[in-house]
């Protein structure tokens, strides 16, 4: 186990078991390493075992096997988790408390002496867009229970931040200020674990992707890597009158069409020139020609259904 | 960090209704009281308190009633409005949604539980002080007589109150809903006396067997003796004796092993 790492899993398994009910296992032997400094991404469906991975790293559920290690120190041991900041999905905020109590209150709990807290409560409030807020939480609509809950998993200045579906209730623009806070983070060392089912949002920030299906690791690598060549060519025309159309089907029979757009399957490079040298000769004249890439949400699909593999 | 776990206790039970109601009775039964308390002096000069529109007592006779029938207030209808108060304080950080908020922070779970159990605690022993203190002292302070035997009786109250509390706290660590440990209590309130008086009540006709009596024995023995200390408490107010020492070191045994136990199922317990 090395302490370089800032989390670190080996053979992590946890089954769930019940009286009276089958035991149902969540997590099926996951061993994962993720780096610091880096924002690591999170994916799978509805019960693939993403929040019981997160909760067995913040000692909130103990493994039925195998270990973790959470910025190279055990997650039970209470200094350990002083350095981490966690906004869960599913959070209940206490009725009866305003923004700046319940963030001293968890800021106490974190042991963050009260002048930090002085000056970093009013400042995380302006950051998260609820500067001077004076309702008590149970007037919150979901979005402002969510920055919220991002500014109250930020109080501690944690090395390690555990989001779990941290867009979740946002508009577009808050969603945008959360993937901008995220990658400030990360320039400033932070190392950030994030679950998320908006694959677009992951594909943006994210710097590895780990991909769980029924509680194991199926996939693990870039976005980048996962978004591939789909061998497909999409090329843009300056017009598509029938006349053009007939000529590219007579140049490439069966061709698929997206209004003015054309795209082309061809087996190498040479026979995509050789394609292109033929439309010009018609003529037919071509504004954009480029290579067709799978997106994460493609990718991921493939995967937990099986296409992919 | 459990100072703060303590205060938010403490401010939680203000926004439940059951903890809004004892504190709002604390404040008015002393309101209540001092309003009908008449102090005056005989026509030989002698110092006499009444009730409005009731007989005169002498100070000494009126203060021990007085005493008295706040401790066993203190000691039934308080108990009653404690439990009601205290069982959500004890649950609310350990559900869902909730929980994952607390228990992620870097409080050891030992220190949120007792907080929580402290807090329970400050807030019922605060509202019997009210309740019973503030007549109790407006007394001593008109009248000059003895406070001694009845803040003894009152610890002695609220140390029987811990003891529930303990119980309840074990009966929350297992439990999905602040019922189980309210339900838990009222049980224990009706049963304990009975097991304090089991060779009276169960060993003629109910249990026969001498395997039987030793579990009832033992069961007597382990429980907290709420009951006899209520007795105490009275009887320390009359005659300012303890009579048996026994209820008071066996229940703070019992009140000692429950919170150790409580503590290790909070450190064992999955969210």
């Amino acid at each position: 186990m090395s302490a370089e790492l800032a989390v670190q899993t080996q053979d992590l398994e946890m089954t769930y078991r019940e009286m009276w009910r089958k035991p149902a296992r969540a997590l099926a032997g996951v061993s994962l390493e993720v780096e610091r400094g880096v924002i690591f991404g999170l994916l799978g469906q509805n019960g693939a075992g993403k929040t019981t991975l997160v909760k067995l790293l913040l000692s909130l559920l103990r493994p039925t096997k195998g270990t973790a290690r959470v910025l190279g120190r055990d997650p039970f041991d209470a200094r350990t988790r002083r350095r981490i900041g966690y906004l869960p999905e599913q959070m209940r905020l206490p009725e009866y408390m305003k923004a700046h109590s319940f963030l001293r209150y968890m800021g106490e709990l974190n042991g963050v002496k009260s002048a930090t807290l002085n000056t970093r409560i009013p400042a995380l409030l302006e950051l998260v867009g609820l500067p001077g807020e004076k309702k008590v939480l149970s007037a919150y609509s979901k979005g402002m229970q969510q920055r919220l809950g991002l500014a109250q998993a930020l109080l501690n200045e944690p090395d390690l931040l555990f989001l779990d579906e941290p867009t979740e209730g946002l508009d577009p623009l808050g969603r945008k200020q959360v993937r901008d806070l995220l990658v400030s983070l990360r320039a400033g060392g932070k190392t950030i674990f994030l679950n998320s089912h908006l694959l677009s949002e992951i594909e943006l920030v994210c710097d590895r992707v780990v991909i769980l299906n029924r509680g194991a690791v199926v996939r693990q690598g870039t976005p980048a890597e996962f978004a591939k060549h789909t061998g497909e060519y999409r090329v843009r025309l300056a017009e598509a009158g029938d006349a053009v159309r007939a000529a590219v089907e007579s140049v490439v029979p069966g061709a698929r069409w997206e209004n003015s757009t054309v795209y082309l399957s061809p087996a190498n490079r040479a026979q995509l020139n050789a394609m292109i040298d033929r439309l010009r000769a018609v003529p037919v004249e071509i504004e954009t020609v480029e290579p067709v890439h799978s997106t994460l949400e493609e990718y991921f699909i493939q995967v937990v259904t099986g296409e992919g593999t | 960090m459990m100072g703060a776990v303590i205060r938010d206790t403490l401010r939680e039970s203000i926004f439940r209704k059951a903890g809004l109601v004892l504190i709002i009775f604390s404040l008015l039964v002393p309101i209540f009281l001092i309003g009908m308390i008449r102090v005056g002096h005989t026509a030989d000069g002698k110092l006499e308190v009444t009730m409005k529109d009731m007989h005169s007592l002498p100070t000494e006779v009126f203060a021990l009633s007085t005493f008295m029938g706040l401790l066993d207030v203190a000691n039934s209808f308080w108990v009653l409005m404690g439990v009601f108060a205290a069982a959500p304080l004890l649950m609310s950080f350990l559900e869902k949604g909730r929980a994952d908020l607390v228990i992620s922070k870097g409080t050891p779970r030992w220190q949120l539980f007792m907080g929580h159990y402290i807090g329970a605690l400050v807030l019922y022993a605060s509202s019997i002080f009210l309740m019973a203190g503030v007549p109790a002292v407006y007394l001593w302070a008109r009248t000059g007589v003895s406070l001694r035997h009845f803040l003894v009786a009152a610890c002695i109250s609220v140390f029987a109150f811990s003891a529930m509390l303990a119980l309840m706290s074990l009966a929350a660590m297992g439990a999905s809903h602040s019922a189980m440990p309210i339900f838990l209590a009222f049980v224990y309130t009706m049963f304990g006396p009975l097991l304090a008086q089991r060779k009276a009540t169960f060993y003629q006709d109910v249990i026969t067997s001498k395997w039987g009596q030793w579990l009832v024995d033992w069961l007597y023995r382990i429980l907290p003796k709420t009951s006899e200390l209520v007795m105490t408490s009275r009887k320390y107010l009359n005659a300012g004796v303890v009579d048996s020492w026994w209820p008071m070191w066996s229940t703070a045994l019992f009140v000692a092993g429950a919170l150790a136990l409580s503590c290790w199922l909070m450190h064992r317990k999955s969210f």
